[in-house]
């Protein structure tokens, strides 16, 4: 608890974070004004739909930078030391610094899109689970790029270390995979177009943008050729599960293996 | 003299014929009994259905009033000219697909029909004009089974051999196709909402018809234009129709269509057109669709001329070969927005140079289907960059005359010569 508290004075005295914050609710409020036209029934799935577009571009530099920057200011200021020091190894002190910023951004981002639902309502007819699988998805992106920023401020020595590792995180999500993908196309077929869909949605905001798309009913799946179907053949929440436990769980074992590896030296 | 009085009264009230009919018994027994031009007014309660109107009629119902078919056949058979149904719900009618017939909420076989403020649901076909001319259907709601098999439904208003009909303000969710023509001619469909169909509007052999503001949503395809000729579609909205296959307006062997000043925004295609020709394109927004106008070589002579085409990832994806279309009509193109810098040195808002729009998505796109996966991602922009700068790309189409809106022209050549004088500035200084 202490911990939450005290990240929570970081977080909210952090002009970093809010500066960060601030283009998430802005693009909120921006896709808000661009589809308020639509149609009352339909157009909260449509809404939805676009913010989640824009967090996609948005939430993961805001949750790198933010984790990555909380661990490496403890390792600056030295906090580090004295908390692991005060009788508590260094795997707690990963544990309670994971647990306390993926509590806090979620809260902080799941207060946000309430209070956003609030003029939403006006506008269009509101049902819950469209909502819930959008809070859903928005969390698991928060959490996988929570787990590597830790994982990268514990990597990292330098702050100038510490940006570039971001921003490249930032630029294979982003960018490289689907640009690999893109030069791999040509030899994907019939045969191997599961493995490749494999591939294709191992890169968490393809794997959230489906499962969301298809929650919405947004995405149509009809009228599939063979490839398609084949290559659409998993569910989307199988996906979503396995870039949880891929880049989520994995960068959070990896932070608990690097961690030891400290505890020995 | 009372007794003559009362025989007058008595012969006077037997040729008196009531003008509303009180709704008690059964409804097709009122029907039947009730003169023609009279008026049946119902009660909110649920009368049974698969009723046979065959005379001119008024039937109103209350907000309550629902018909409800034995789920054997049409709930209402309209075979008498110029009836009216107004405020009624209706439900139930036959839907097997191994009878002769298709059935229907409404099945209207006459002319002159007026169909208002009517709920349809739990129906094969929402409301069905078969051979049925000058009829009106407003502010009709359908509400098919949503999700379900497609291809297990019909169509929230089937027009088949119909001329001649308007189509107004009317809400479609959940069918296999919003509204379906099929030879139907010199129709109007007007302010009417179709959403999460197959299509929302689908015309098959039906030509001369028009369709003005309505708002096509959610659905694989937003409308199709299938085989059909000289239809008017103007101020409409394509919206979200979003899916592997799926576009805001499909034209496929449609010819001498105007398509005029409607929205395409977010789609997977805006427009897509195969084995079209003639068609003109005016005035239309092409806003932030996945693929902004899709042409098949196998599309000749369209003309695309003030149109607006901005921020969609591929503006323009031409396939199957040579781009036989025109991009410009009257000196005039098209606004292509940020995809165009453009010079406009004596501001008449018309580029200084042809526009030619270079991409090269088509070649992955014709080598592998798996392609349109990526027309969400933020890669394809690098990669068409890399294309656009080795030259690899092919062009997609030229405009001889792009319109370029006045005081926007080529914002980077203001900001390059502030920079040219900066570093001149710069460079003095340094030498002194």
């Amino acid at each position: 608890m202490s911990y939450l508290w005290k990240e929570w004075l970081e977080l909210s005295r952090s002009k970093a974070f809010w500066l960060l914050f601030l283009p998430v609710a802005a693009a909120s409020l921006s896709v808000l004004a661009s589809v308020k036209s639509l149609p009352a029934e339909h157009g909260l799935p449509v809404f939805l739909q676009m913010m989640f577009e824009m967090n996609v571009y948005i939430v993961p530099l805001l949750c790198l930078f933010f984790a990555s920057f909380s661990v490496m200011q403890e390792k600056e200021q030295r906090t580090m030391v004295m908390i692991v020091a005060k009788s508590r190894s260094p795997l707690s002190f990963l544990w309670r610094k994971s647990a306390a910023i993926q509590l806090l951004t979620m809260a902080v981002l799941i207060v946000w899109y309430f209070i956003l639902i609030v003029p939403v309502k006006f506008w269009f007819v509101f049902h819950v689970p469209p909502f819930l699988h959008f809070l859903l998805a928005t969390m698991a992106l928060v959490f996988m790029f929570n787990q590597l920023g830790i994982l990268l401020g514990l990597l990292c020595k330098t702050k100038i270390q510490l940006i570039s590792a971001n921003l490249a995180v930032l630029f294979v999500f982003l960018y490289l995979y689907d640009f690999v993908l893109l030069y791999i196309l040509p030899s994907v077929t019939y045969d191997n177009v599961r493995l490749f869909s494999f591939v294709y949605f191992l890169q968490p905001l393809h794997a959230l943008r489906f499962y969301l798309e298809t929650a919405l009913g947004v995405f149509s799946l009809d009228y599939l050729s063979r490839t398609m179907k084949k290559f659409f053949s998993f569910p989307p929440e199988l996906f979503v599960l396995l870039n949880i436990a891929v880049w989520g769980v994995g960068a959070l074992a990896a932070s608990i293996g690097w961690s030891r590896k400290g505890e020995e030296r | 003299m009372k007794r003559w009085l009362l025989i007058s009264l008595f012969f006077l009230c037997s040729f008196y014929v009531p003008n509303e009919v009180d709704a008690d018994g059964t409804l097709q027994q009122l029907i039947d009994a009730a003169p023609a031009h009279s008026t049946i007014r119902l009660e909110n309660k649920t009368y049974k259905g698969d009723l046979v109107i065959d005379k001119p009629l008024v039937i109103i119902g209350t907000k309550g009033t629902v018909i409800q078919g034995s789920g054997r056949g049409n709930v209402i058979s309209v075979k008498a000219p110029h009836v009216v149904i107004k405020r009624v719900t209706v439900t139930n009618s036959g839907k097997s697909r191994s009878t002769q017939e298709e059935y229907a909420g409404i099945k209207v076989y006459s002319d002159g029909n007026t169909l208002e403020e009517i709920t349809v649901t739990r129906s094969f076909h929402g409301i069905y004009l078969s051979q049925a001319h000058h009829n009106r259907i407003a502010n009709v709601r359908v509400i098919g089974e949503q999700n379900g098999d497609i291809a297990g439904q019909g169509n929230g208003l089937h027009i088949y051999y119909s001329n001649f009909n308007e189509l107004e303000d009317n809400v479609i969710i959940g069918t296999r196709d919003g509204i379906f023509f099929d030879y139907a001619n010199h129709n109007v469909a007007r302010r009417n909402e179709v959403s999460r169909t197959r299509y929302g509007l689908h015309y098959m052999y039906s030509d001369d018809n028009a369709f003005y503001d309505n708002t096509f949503m959610l659905n694989n395809g937003g409308a199709a234009i299938m085989n059909s000729n000289r239809i008017v579609l103007q101020n409409n909205r394509f919206v979200f129709n979003k899916g592997m296959r799926s576009f805001g307006l499909l034209l496929q062997m449609a010819n001498d269509n105007q398509i005029i000043a409607n929205t395409f925004y977010q789609n997977g295609r805006g427009l897509y057109v195969d084995q079209s020709n003639d068609n003109v394109l005016q005035d239309n927004l092409f806003l932030q669709n996945e693929i902004g106008i899709e042409l098949w070589a196998s599309s000749q002579h369209q003309t695309f001329t003030k149109n607006r085409i901005w921020k969609n990832t591929i503006a323009v994806l031409r396939l199957g070969g040579e781009d036989r279309n025109r991009w410009d009509a009257h000196g005039v193109g098209n606004d292509w927005g940020d995809e165009a810098a453009l010079f406009d040195l004596n501001q008449d808002g018309k580029g200084d140079s042809p526009f030619r729009y270079s991409s090269s998505f088509h070649k992955l796109a014709e080598e592998n289907e798996l392609a349109y996966l990526f027309l969400s991602s933020p890669s394809l922009h690098v990669y068409e960059k890399i294309h656009e700068w080795q030259q690899a790309g092919d062009v997609m189409a030229i405009d001889r005359a792009p319109v370029v809106q006045k005081g926007k022209a080529a914002h980077w050549v203001w900001g390059l010569a502030v920079l040219g004088v900066g570093t001149m500035i710069w460079q003095r200084g340094f030498r002194k």
